[in-house]
């Protein structure tokens, strides 16, 4: 959610993203009249997107499994991450290296969150609808945190876009290429770990039925404090790679991002990650290319897919298992 | 008392009369029915933009002026259209909003109708003129009544009260009705309350409307006042301050409410005006808001049901078995 000062200022200011590569290619100058070209460059920029909400996406639908909370301050921690990634590359430690910082200041912010705050709030007996309320008010500590002392200004990292790559049509940035490379190993290795390890069955387990694994022997706090961990760490990935993307970033990109995240996946079923991984791809997609008719139109796309998808199946696509773990929560 | 001290008095009683209702509005949905309205911003300023549209008369385009639904009416129409329109804009985002059985989902749902709608707002400059908003708009009686600004901000005050005495009344009547019962027993267990014959959606609906209703009024008497609605001050985060009085002031009570209106809207912001400013613009506003999610924190961990809690309700008078009562009375504050 987007809370703050920062929100009264003149937004005019705030950097379309992705708008350097659209605006500098040659292939489609006209602003007028279709061209086929853009469609193609649209699914380039189409894959990035989904690249950086399915890491965000599914960390933020992992959280909520295990944790049955609706993380607000996920877009925050996000933004975090990705300052913090900032700090490490403005050293000069290389992008990669900042990808890798990103994503353990994630985890590490993630942990910090479930273990200080949100435990100690379920254990006093504080209800669902009340945690939905502590994280909101954590988003708006942690946002207003970073701005107080960051400042509102903009920051870009230091690599800047990295040379154009023409590719089936697609002009992507190599930045653009390790977003998407990043996106998917970390889809495969998650699906590894979900399906062939025993953390990650006890992980599936605990989602399912935190009692019910619990009686079967599993150490639901450890795999608890896992899942926090891997998704924090998909949430300091998706802060970095979405602040590579966007050519600047300030104090409030990724509760702004929050928004296009919780679509995706509440269109997925929440705490489900393949759901998430779907509805990622499917938002990220369609706003790119509902974005070569008006810019503008991209959230408004998230929105009424978000929409259709609760007029016709109000527990999202991944309905059957949602069911069953809203009932288990209860 | 100098003229400049009575104007500012009264604009924060005005302020103050705004604020209760709208904090009643969010009381009766969250306190009272469960319903998480995220999206309560929203309907408040749709209500102003209303009010305010209604009775600057057609756009004409002059002053960069430039909107929709432009007409004049006389004074209570504006008001009555703008609680009404927020009804049905609530009546329509409820039909998929609540949906999602978890209320939390339902949160997140209106999260983000609410976002989308201050981004159409701001990119549509054609519909409510972006991001600079409408200005101008007349005051009620203001030309009839031929009165100094002071005397018209006590008149207008007066107006305020008077329709906060009437809300106080018809949110009473509700939440202490055998339909406010029923809204009680969905914000414990909505599961239990569906068993027993009540569709909970279609009660969600009527409170999710009553209380968009109640959220419009408020803009609109808002706006009146302040003769200016722009987007940029109705944003998403403002929610979040509303719903920190709620909470603090206590959840379920409508003087809890109104506690939490004085406190929270009244005096915490009211009081950062006088402090000196520091750092950077926008640090101390940092600051601020940072201090309000501290100050939920703390009463979400000491106190959650908040300053004034929800009265006890006991069926004694009319039941007096010991078995049935303690089961009547077990009502815990969300």
């Amino acid at each position: 959610m987007d809370t703050g000062p920062g929100l009264r200022q003149s937004r005019s200011s705030v950097p379309t993203p992705r708008a350097t590569p659209n605006a500098t290619n040659g292939h489609c100058d006209e602003r007028e009249g279709f061209c086929m070209n853009q469609f193609t460059l649209a699914i380039g920029f189409g894959l990035v997107t989904s690249a950086i909400l399915v890491l965000s996406a599914v960390g933020f639908t992992l959280q909520f499994g295990v944790s049955n909370i609706f993380n607000l301050a996920y877009g925050d921690a996000m933004t975090l991450s990705a300052f913090i990634a900032y700090l490490a590359d403005a050293a000069g430690a290389g992008i990669w290296v900042a990808i890798l910082v990103g994503a353990a200041t994630g985890a590490l912010v993630s942990v910090l969150i479930s273990r200080l705050i949100f435990t100690p709030f379920l254990r006093r007996g504080t209800s669902r609808f009340a945690m939905v309320m502590v994280s909101l008010a954590l988003a708006v500590i942690l946002q207003n945190a970073i701005q107080a002392i960051a400042g509102t200004r903009f920051r870009s990292y230091a690599e800047g876009q990295g040379k154009s790559l023409h590719l089936l049509g697609m002009i992507l940035t190599s930045y653009q290429l390790v977003i998407i490379a990043v996106a998917v190993a970390s889809m495969v290795g998650l699906h590894l770990l979900l399906q062939y390890t025993r953390i990650g069955k006890a992980l599936r387990a605990t989602a399912a039925d935190p009692e019910l694994a619990r009686s079967c022997g599993i150490a639901t706090d450890r795999v608890s404090a896992a899942a926090w961990a891997i998704s924090g760490a998909l949430c300091g990935l998706g802060g970095v790679t979405l602040a590579l993307n966007l050519a600047s970033f300030d104090f409030h990109f990724g509760s702004e991002f929050l928004l296009i995240v919780v679509a995706a996946a509440v269109f997925g079923s929440v705490g489900q990650p393949y759901g998430a991984m779907v509805g990622a791809v499917v938002i990220g997609m369609a706003s790119e290319l509902a974005a070569i008719w008006t810019p503008s139109l991209k959230q408004v796309v998230a929105f009424v897919i978000l929409v259709v998808i609760l007029l016709i199946r109000p527990g999202g696509l991944w309905r059957r298992a949602f069911v069953q773990m809203d009932v288990a929560a209860r | 008392m100098s003229l400049a001290y009575q104007y500012y008095l009264l604009t924060l009683l005005i302020f103050f009369g705004v604020n209760t209702i709208a904090c009643w509005s969010l009381n009766i949905q969250y306190g009272v029915g469960g319903v998480m309205n995220f999206a309560f911003i929203m309907f408040q300023s749709v209500g102003a933009y209303l009010a305010g549209v209604l009775t600057l008369g057609p756009s004409t385009g002059a002053s960069f002026q430039q909107y929709i639904l432009g007409a004049t009416l006389p004074f209570p129409l504006p008001w009555i259209l703008a609680a009404l329109a927020g009804g049905v804009l609530a009546w329509f985002v409820g039909l998929f909003a609540l949906r999602p059985g978890r209320r939390d989902f339902q949160a997140m749902v209106m999260l983000v109708v609410s976002i989308i709608a201050s981004t159409l707002v701001l990119t549509q400059g054609s519909w409510f003129n972006g991001q600079n908003g409408v200005a101008a708009i007349p005051k009620p009686f203001e030309s009839k009544l031929n009165l100094g600004e002071v005397q018209y901000g006590w008149f207008y005050a007066a107006l305020t009260a008077v329709t906060v005495l009437a809300v106080y009344w018809l949110v009473h009547r509700l939440t202490a009705s055998p339909w406010g019962r029923r809204l009680r027993a969905m914000r414990e267990n909505p599961d239990a309350l569906q068993s027993l014959g009540v569709n909970v959606r279609t009660e969600s609906m009527k409170l999710y409307v009553l209380g968009g209703a109640l959220a419009s009024l408020s803009g609109a008497i808002l706006v009146q006042f302040i003769g200016a609605w722009s987007p940029g001050s109705w944003a998403t985060g403002e929610t979040f301050l509303y719903f920190v009085a709620v909470i603090v002031g206590g959840v379920g009570n409508n003087f809890g409410a109104l506690l939490g209106a004085a406190l929270v809207l009244g005096v915490f912001e009211e009081s950062l005006r006088y402090l000196p400013s520091f750092g950077y613009a926008g640090v101390a506003e940092a600051v601020q808001f940072m201090l309000l999610g501290v100050l939920i924190l703390v009463f979400l961990w000491f106190r959650p049901q908040g300053l004034i809690p929800e009265r006890r309700r006991r069926l004694s008078r009319l039941r007096p078995e010991p078995a049935e009562l303690s089961q009547e009375s077990s009502a815990v504050a969300p």
